[in-house]
């Protein structure tokens, strides 16, 4: 009997719509947890995303850090220059800079360094001590180069952090009002003189609006990349 | 990737992990499954049930190293349920596709599953799967089917003595 029992069973035979009937059962219990596992995608999504903006906002860390090797020599001659930047974040974003070697094809990964490199000598010539820019003080030459980088190296962003390509989420107009909404967020935080992204209520009043917007529609990216 | 990574993520949430993972048993779920609703369609269904019911109730199952008593579990207790829905309807007739055409086999083994599947009542069906199918320990059993290791153990008893009865008769036949 006990020998006998899974050679028996072994003769019944498996259909071939088994897998399919698994992922349907899978499936409908995903659908039906949604709102839980949304919240707890999203909260993690948020970290990610905030560290794709905010390596906008924030890119002292960001691209000084990424490329401190190959553009600033050392540490300690990058630090010179972001007085905020720490040891961990440094091997953070070395860390980060390796991973774009591996997820970007040999190409795409010497684009994004060039492109990153506009940022970092932007950061140095404009930045304030968090590497933040105040793009209203930066005249218009350097403005439209950095911000034409800025369109190009987002979907690279987006890319490091798992997430579609914003560039291609997003229409040609809403693209460039994300940009628009990233730069009126970095400003805020140089004016500020802060490193992460402050509330509402720090805000001089007649920028809280805009810094609201900005917010709201940055929000609004991020939650049309998670959805798909 | 281990399993229990893939428990821990599937407890995130990660639909994929768990895909991964439930696809390892889903063989052993439809068999068992086939023992207790004896065709086909009723236990595919089977299937997806336990896949849904295991999945949105993953979070709860504490140690990874028992998803497959505790998906064991689930899938009796699915089983059962079904045939105390189809309790209420009245087959027109059984069908047992499986085994047609299958004259050239072994009588005895065919008849042996035939038997398991016919002669057996649930609970019996329960601990001869776990022991024999599964390689469950007689404590295991009682835990994972709720009942105590006395009753386990004899209703083991009876299910194996039945099929010995009708392995004789099938004996006497020939």
């Amino acid at each position: 009997m006990d020998n006998n029992l899974k050679r028996e069973l072994s003769k019944i035979e498996i259909p071939i719509e088994i897998h399919e009937r698994s992922k349907l059962g899978i499936n409908k219990a995903k659908s039906e947890m949604g709102g839980k596992l949304k919240r707890f995608t999203k909260k993690r999504l948020a970290i990610a995303v905030m560290s794709a903006c905010l390596m906008l906002p924030t890119g002292a860390f960001a691209y000084q850090a990424l490329l401190a090797d190959d553009l600033y020599g050392s540490f300690d001659n990058l630090k010179k220059h972001a007085v905020n930047l720490t040891m961990e974040g440094y091997l953070l974003f070395n860390a980060k800079l390796n991973q774009a070697k591996g997820d970007l094809g040999k190409d795409e990964f010497k684009q994004f360094k060039d492109l990153l490199s506009v940022f970092t000598s932007a950061k140095l010539d404009y930045g304030d001590k968090n590497g933040n820019i105040d793009y209203s003080q930066v005249p218009a030459e350097p403005f439209e180069e950095i911000k034409a980088a800025m369109y190009e190296i987002q979907p690279y962003f987006d890319k490091l952090n798992g997430l579609p390509s914003s560039k291609e989420v997003l229409t040609a107009e809403e693209y460039e009002q994300y940009i628009q909404a990233l730069i009126i967020y970095e400003t805020t935080m140089a004016q500020l003189g802060v490193s992460s992204p402050p509330e509402v209520t720090e805000i001089p009043i007649e920028s809280q609006e805009a810094f609201s917007k900005a917010q709201e529609y940055l929000n609004y990216v991020n939650e049309k990349q998670i959805e798909l | 990737m281990k399993l229990e990574r893939l428990v821990k993520k599937a407890q995130k949430g990660n639909d994929q992990a768990y895909l991964m993972l439930f696809q390892q048993y889903e063989t052993d779920i439809y068999r068992m499954a086939y023992v207790y609703v004896k065709n086909k369609d009723d236990a595919l269904d089977l299937v997806q049930e336990v896949a849904y019911q295991s999945f949105k109730t993953i979070s709860t199952l504490k140690k990874p190293e028992y998803f497959k008593t505790w998906l064991m579990k689930i899938t009796i207790n699915c089983a059962l349920n079904l045939i105390n829905k189809n309790k209420k309807v009245i087959p027109l007739n059984s069908s047992f596709e499986v085994f047609t055409g299958s004259e050239d086999e072994d009588i005895a083994l065919t008849l042996s599953l035939h038997m398991l599947i016919d002669t057996l009542k649930e609970d019996e069906k329960s601990v001869i799967l776990l022991k024999y199918y599964d390689d469950r320990t007689l404590k295991e059993i009682s835990e994972i089917l709720d009942i105590p290791l006395g009753t386990a153990k004899s209703v083991l008893y009876r299910a194996l003595d039945k099929l010995r009865q009708n392995l004789k008769e099938v004996g006497s036949y020939g």
